[in-house]
């Protein structure tokens, strides 16, 4: 797993993403840890097919086919639905929506600007976001990490 | 460092070079655990280690004292290490 180089590309290839999930939490200090990348795409055309580009550069395939490669496509970017990828820098999920129904456009006013150094520079979901998400998913493993969610966001 | 003899009653007849001790302060000589000091003292003043949901706070303020990058360089590391061992076994 290469979390800068998937960042990196996403970036450089002017990509509009809110990075979510466990990797978000760790940027904003909550020490956990993941084995993937979570992200939110803007779905205009425009950026599913910058999206597609860099995909397409790091091989990505879906993860629930695997052997077998099958890969998405422009189309696939405009779903609703979570894209769970393996790229040739570890796994990405490409979440089309989340928590019932928020998507890039919701998430942007509630993130804020990351440096993460050598010019690399992300939107991530604000700490107070990442923990209504996952109150709202109510999945065991998400409620699990609230405490320590919370408890980062009292720290700050 | 230099060696120096211990004393009578302890390694007796040999001197620290002899036994492969070296007084340093990670091995004091015997006399400091002698004053009655508990091996462990707390100031009633010193914030405590975890909160009352088991998070660590010594942890998690010691993330929070990193920049960003410097956050994900440690999710990095961490990553990296268990994918190696994964290798390993």
């Amino acid at each position: 797993m290469d979390f800068r180089r998937i960042l990196s590309a996403l970036v450089e290839a002017q990509v509009d993403f809110v990075v979510i999930g466990g990797v978000g939490a760790v940027l904003q200090g909550v020490p956990t840890t993941t084995f993937d990348l979570d992200i939110v795409p803007s779905r205009s055309l425009e950026n599913r097919r910058k999206l597609f580009e860099v995909l397409e550069a790091l091989e990505a395939c879906y993860r629930q086919h695997l052997p077998r490669k099958l890969l998405p496509t422009v189309e696939d970017l405009s779903s609703d639905g979570h894209m769970l990828l393996m790229t040739r820098a570890g796994p990405l999920d490409v979440l089309g929506r989340v928590a019932g129904g928020l998507e890039y456009t919701d998430l942007v006013p509630r993130s804020r600007w990351m440096e993460l150094g050598e010019g690399l520079r992300i939107r991530v979901l604000d700490l107070a976001a990442i923990i209504e998400i996952k109150e709202r998913t109510g999945r065991e493993k998400d409620l699990a990490q609230l405490p320590l969610l919370r408890r980062a966001l009292r720290e700050r | 460092m230099s060696a120096r003899e211990l004393g009578s009653g302890c390694c007796e007849g040999g001197t620290l070079e002899s036994t492969g001790l070296m007084e340093t302060d990670a091995f004091p000589p015997a006399e400091r655990f002698e004053s009655g000091e508990p091996l462990e003292s707390r100031e009633p003043s010193e914030p405590p280690q975890s909160d009352e949901d088991g998070v660590d706070l010594t942890l998690l303020r010691w993330m929070l004292s990193l920049t960003p990058a410097g956050r994900l360089e440690v999710l990095q590391q961490h990553v990296d290490a268990v994918e190696a061992i994964r290798g390993a076994s």
